[in-house]
C-alpha cells in the first residue's frame, strides 16, 4: 500500500504521521499533523510521542550492537584485498596468517578479529548464531542473552503493527534486564 | 628394530567385536566434540611451554574425575613411530597426533572406545567410536565426558559462536559425527557419484576409510557434518541419522538388484575374491581391503558362515601394517609385511568350515 506522503496542516514543515478525526458538530474534519504538533493538541498523542522517542532510541541501539559487536575498528565492505595489519592482543597472531592458513592463534583472535571473520563463517556454516549446548559457568548468561534476544525481535514486531501498549512493556522488560545483564 | 607395544594395546581393538545395528552397511559409528582453554594459544599457535600448560592442565583436572582418571594416558612423543602408527590405524588417534610432536598426548578409555587427544590442533579432542549405526549412543558417551571435565576447565566459549576452535569450521557445538559405510552395492553399480550428489546439499560431506584427504578404497566412504554452528547437537545428529537411513535403503536395493540382474559376475568376483584370500603369498594392504570388501557381501549373502561382520572389521584392522608388525612380530619391511599379511588371511580362509 502506498501512502501519499503529506506535509503538517499546522506547522506546514514536517511531515504528518497522525491522522487526526475531529467530529465537529456532526461533520468529520480530518487533520494531519507531524508527531510534534499532535503531541500539542492531544494528551495520548503527547504520551505516543515519548514512546516512539524511546523505541527509536532502543531500535538505533539494538542496530548499532548488532553492528559493532565486538572490539576493532569498523571493518569496510570489501576487505578481501586490503592488506589488514591486525595483530591479536592476546597471543600475538597476526589476522594475515589466518588468511594463509585458516586458523586462529587463540579464542581471543575471534573477538579482536570479529568483523573480518564474519563474512567467512557466514560462508562456511550459513549462520552465525550458536544454538547448541552451554558451558555450566556461561549457561545463565546465555540464557538471559537468548531471552533478550527474542524480546528484541518481540518489540520490533509490535512497533511494525503499532502495537505501542505491548512495545511500551517489553520495553521495560528490555530495560530491567539489561541492568540485570550489568549486574551480573 | 621392533619395539614390543605395551600388554594394554591387545584391546586397542575390542570395540570392532561388539555387534551394532545395520551392520551390513555401516561399519562404525563415530562421534567428537573439539574443545579449547581460554585465553591459551590453540594448539597450531602454542609455544611449547604454552602446550606443556595445557596438558599440564588437563593432567590435573583428569586426576580429580573419578570415571576420566581411570583413563591410560599415552605421551605420543615418547612412544615409538610403531606405537604412533598402530593408535592411528585403530582410529584412536588422529594423522596430526601420528607425529609424535612434544607435548601431544592422548588418554584412552580402557576398553579404547572413547580417547582424549590433548593437543591436537584443538586443545582437548573428545571422540567415542562404536560399531554399528548408534550415533546418539556414541554421541551421549562423549557428552558426559565432556559435561565433567568442562565443569572445571576454563572453556574457551562465546554466546555468538559457541565454542571456540582453532579452525573456524569446526565452531559452535565443536561436535562432528561420522559413520565408515561399506556401499559395494552403490559403487559396482556405479551409483556412487549420484548418491554423492544426491546427499552433499543437505549438509554432509563424503570421505575415504581414513577421513580428510584420503581415498576411497574398498568400498569403504565415511561420511559426516558438514555444519557444526547454529544447530543444536541433536540436529546435527538427527541430520546425518535420516541421511545414513537413506542410503542403507538405497544400499540395499542396489544389492538386490545387482544379486537379480548381474548374479553371475557378482557371485565370480565374491568367489575369486576368496580364491586369492584362500592361497595368494604376498598381498598388500589396498588388495587386502578390496578383497575384504567382497567377502562382507558374500557375507551378507550367506557366505562364509565362520565370519562375520564384526569380525571383517576387526580383520581390516588387524591387516594394516603396524598391527601386523606388533601381533605377528613381522620385520618393518613391506615384503615382510605383505608375506605376513597373506599367511593371516589364508589362516582364516582355509579354516575348515568357512566355505559353508
Amino acid at each position: 500500500m502506498y501512502i501519499k506522503p503529506v506535509v503538517c496542516m499546522k506547522c506546514n514543515k514536517t511531515l504528518a504521521t497522525v491522522k487526526f478525526t475531529k467530529i465537529i458538530s456532526g461533520e468529520v474534519h480530518e487533520m494531519h499533523l507531524c508527531q510534534d504538533c499532535a503531541s500539542q493538541i492531544s494528551p495520548y498523542q503527547k504520551k505516543m510521542s515519548n514512546l516512539q522517542k524511546d523505541l527509536n532510541e532502543i531500535l538505533a541501539n539494538l542496530l548499532k550492537q548488532e553492528k559493532g559487536a565486538a572490539a576493532g575498528p569498523a571493518a569496510p565492505e570489501e576487505t578481501k584485498e586490503e592488506k589488514i595489519d591486525l595483530v591479536c592482543d592476546n597471543c600475538g597472531f597476526p589476522f594475515e596468517s589466518y588468511r594463509k592458513s585458516f586458523f586462529l592463534g587463540c579464542s581471543n583472535c575471534y573477538k579482536v578479529f570479529h568483523k573480518y571473520l564474519m563474512n567467512d563463517i557466514r560462508k562456511i556454516h550459513g549462520n552465525v548464531q550458536h544454538r547448541g549446548r552451554v558451558p555450566q559457568r556461561f549457561r545463565k548468561y546465555v540464557e538471559l542473552k537468548r531471552n533478550l534476544d527474542t524480546l528484541k525481535r518481540d518489540l520490533q514486531e509490535a512497533v511494525k503493527v503499532e502495537n505501542f501498549e505491548r512495545a511500551a512493556e517489553l520495553r521495560d522488560l528490555i530495560r530491567s534486564m539489561n541492568a540485570e545483564d550489568s549486574r551480573g | 628394530m621392533r619395539e614390543d607395544l605395551p600388554e594394554r594395546y591387545r584391546q586397542s581393538d575390542g570395540w570392532l567385536d561388539e555387534k551394532g545395528p545395520d551392520q551390513h552397511v555401516v561399519v562404525s559409528s563415530r562421534a567428537r566434540l573439539a574443545r579449547n582453554l581460554s585465553r591459551i594459544p590453540f594448539a597450531t599457535h602454542a609455544k611449547q611451554q604454552e602446550l606443556d600448560e595445557v596438558s599440564q592442565i588437563v593432567n590435573r583436572t583428569i586426576q580429580n574425575l573419578p570415571t576420566i582418571s581411570v583413563f591410560h594416558l599415552i605421551d605420543l612423543h615418547n612412544v615409538s613411530a610403531l606405537e604412533r602408527r598402530y593408535l592411528k590405524e585403530s582410529h584412536i588417534i588422529s594423522a596430526e597426533m601420528e607425529k609424535g610432536d612434544v607435548h601431544r598426548v592422548v588418554h584412552v578409555r580402557p576398553d579404547y572406545r572413547i580417547s582424549i587427544m590433548v593437543n591436537e590442533e584443538d586443545h582437548l579432542r573428545i571422540q567415542g567410536l562404536v560399531s554399528g549405526f548408534r550415533l546418539p549412543d556414541v554421541f551421549q558417551d562423549i557428552l558426559n565426558i565432556d559435561m565433567e571435565l568442562m565443569e572445571t576447565l576454563p572453556t574457551a566459549f562465546s554466546d555468538q559462536y559457541g565454542y571456540l576452535t582453532a579452525c573456524p569450521t569446526n565452531l559452535g557445538t565443536g561436535l562432528r559425527v561420522s559413520v565408515m559405510l561399506h556401499l559395494p552395492g552403490l559403487t559396482l553399480s556405479r551409483k556412487i557419484e549420484d548418491m554423492v550428489q544426491m546427499v552433499q546439499p543437505s549438509g554432509v560431506t563424503v570421505r575415504g576409510f581414513y577421513g580428510e584427504n584420503s581415498e576411497y578404497f574398498g568400498d569403504f566412504y565415511q561420511i559426516s557434518n558438514e555444519i557444526s554452528l547454529g544447530k543444536t547437537e541433536e540436529e546435527i545428529v538427527d541430520l546425518l541419522m535420516s541421511v545414513i537411513r537413506i542410503i542403507i535403503e538405497q544400499e540395499e536395493k542396489a544389492r538386490e538388484t545387482l544379486f537379480h540382474d548381474r548374479a553371475a559376475p557378482i557371485e565370480d568376483t565374491i568367489w575369486r575374491a576368496y580364491g586369492l584370500l584362500s592361497q595368494a603369498r604376498l598381498m598388500d594392504t589396498q588388495e587386502a581391503m578390496k578383497l575384504l570388501s567382497r567377502i562382507r557381501l558374500g557375507v551378507d549373502r550367506g557366505y562364509f558362515k565362520t565370519l562375520d561382520h564384526s569380525r571383517l572389521s576387526r580383520l581390516m584392522i588387524e591387516i594394516q601394517p603396524a598391527h601386523l608388525e606388533y601381533h605377528k612380530k613381522c620385520d618393518p619391511d613391506t615384503e615382510a609385511r605383505d608375506t605376513s599379511r597373506a599367511a593371516l588371511l589364508r589362516n582364516i580362509f582355509t579354516m575348515p568350515g568357512s566355505t559353508n
